[in-house]
């Protein structure tokens, strides 16, 4: 579940970087540039990410109320993608062979002709499809300059990641036990014993070697 | 340090992290005093996983982390990977699962008091202030846990102290609470 309702799961990133002084007043217009565009069966790619209001994945047109809550940038990322069942797209395939091999009068295609068909395949049955869609939450405290994603899959962050310094020129650096322990302000004894750190551990050596 | 070095270089942290909240927690009934932030009660409970490389020990119970088999990983050379955590502040109680070479949260719950039909930008408000609220105290902890890792001591005192209560001997909690008093104490002192 997300920012707006259930219980809570996520991953923080810290925002970095040239940071403008008002967000609010200088990002909406590229926010809304790299809005959702809908996938199109034409399309070479297999799947399409953009910004969504955070209370409807529907809703790409975004405008400040939807976006800007006091100090919180809000949206949703919202990923969608062809989904074919492989089942489906075998028998199709199959069945459209088939047909090219006699209306051509061949016994078998090449390689090329067979990739060709195969995305006249798939195109034709994208049309009949409706793309998968998932949107997850992205939450900016712009007083603390922490991001919250509620997603913890290392490919919505990575996508994440691209649009969001594609969106907003600044840079995201996910949280990890070394990144916040930098974000502390180590002093120059610390950042010495930090380098140097190796793990613990609470087992004794009589037992290590057993 | 290169950033790529400073995030998969000490995930090990995450998890020392855990076992020194855990270890704080029966050295301290569960009362913790995190510097800088409201003191806390704070313990494990429903569930702890422990893993050394591929070795794995997944425990479930009410507090598993008081079994005799918790220790036991500790004993191994394991540490926890994600552990089942609750924390109460004032009189709001929180509960998640903590993973702890991300440091990231999962299913946290949160003492909301508005309901889902109340004025939705008032519900998002209240959910992101208890969020605000439940991250400074653990910020406060981690905070602590630094500065003590990276502090001469941690070796010689803490480690020691920590292994005596993983092998189930009894810890000398002043002396553990004098050591932290020297490390964290003139950053105490600062703070007020």
């Amino acid at each position: 579940m997300g920012a707006l309702r259930g219980s809570l799961t996520f991953s923080r990133f810290y925002v970095t970087g040239d940071i403008p002084d008002d967000v609010p007043g200088t990002t909406l217009k590229r926010i809304r540039a790299n809005a959702f565009q809908p996938l199109s069966p034409d399309d070479e790619k297999n799947e399409g990410a953009g910004w969504a209001s955070i209370e409807d994945p529907f809703d790409t047109d975004l405008d400040h109320e939807k976006v800007f809550y006091n100090e919180y940038v809000c949206l949703g990322l919202r990923l969608d993608r062809w989904v074919i069942p492989g089942p489906l797209l075998k028998t199709h395939l199959r069945d459209a062979e088939q047909a090219l091999l006699a209306k051509k009068g061949l016994e078998r295609l090449g390689r090329q002709a067979k990739a060709d068909l195969k995305t006249m395949v798939v195109r034709k049955l994208r049309r009949q499809l409706v793309p998968s869609l998932k949107s997850y939450d992205v939450v900016w405290n712009l007083r603390t300059n922490v991001l919250h994603l509620y997603s913890q899959s290392e490919r919505i962050a990575a996508l994440l990641d691209d649009l969001f310094k594609r969106t907003f020129k600044v840079d995201l650096v996910p949280e990890s036990p070394g990144t916040a322990a930098e974000r502390l302000g180590l002093d120059a004894k610390e950042v010495r014993a930090f380098a140097g750190l190796e793990p613990m551990t609470l087992a004794r050596l009589e037992e290590e070697a057993r | 340090m290169e950033l790529l070095d400073v995030i998969e270089g000490r995930r090990f942290m995450g998890r020392e992290f855990v076992v020194w909240l855990w270890f704080e927690s029966e050295v301290q009934e569960t009362n913790l005093e995190p510097t800088g932030a409201d003191p806390v009660s704070m313990w494990l409970e429903a569930q702890i996983t422990l893993v050394l490389e591929k070795e794995e020990s997944r425990l479930k119970g009410a507090i598993p982390a008081s079994s005799p088999e918790a220790k036991e990983a500790l004993r191994q050379g394991k540490l926890p990977k994600e552990a089942k955590m609750r924390l109460v502040r004032g009189d709001r109680e929180f509960t998640w699962t903590l993973k702890a070479d991300s440091l990231a949260l999962s299913g946290l719950k949160l003492p909301t008091q508005l309901k889902k039909n109340d004025e939705k930008h008032e519900v998002f408000y209240e959910r992101m202030m208890l969020l605000e609220d439940l991250e400074t105290s653990l910020s406060a902890l981690y905070a602590d846990f630094v500065r003590l890792r990276l502090a001469d001591p941690w070796d010689d005192e803490v480690v020691p102290l920590m292994t005596s209560w993983a092998h189930g001997e009894k810890v000398d909690a002043e002396a553990y609470l004098a050591t932290k008093r020297v490390v964290l104490g003139e950053k105490r002192k600062r703070k007020r």
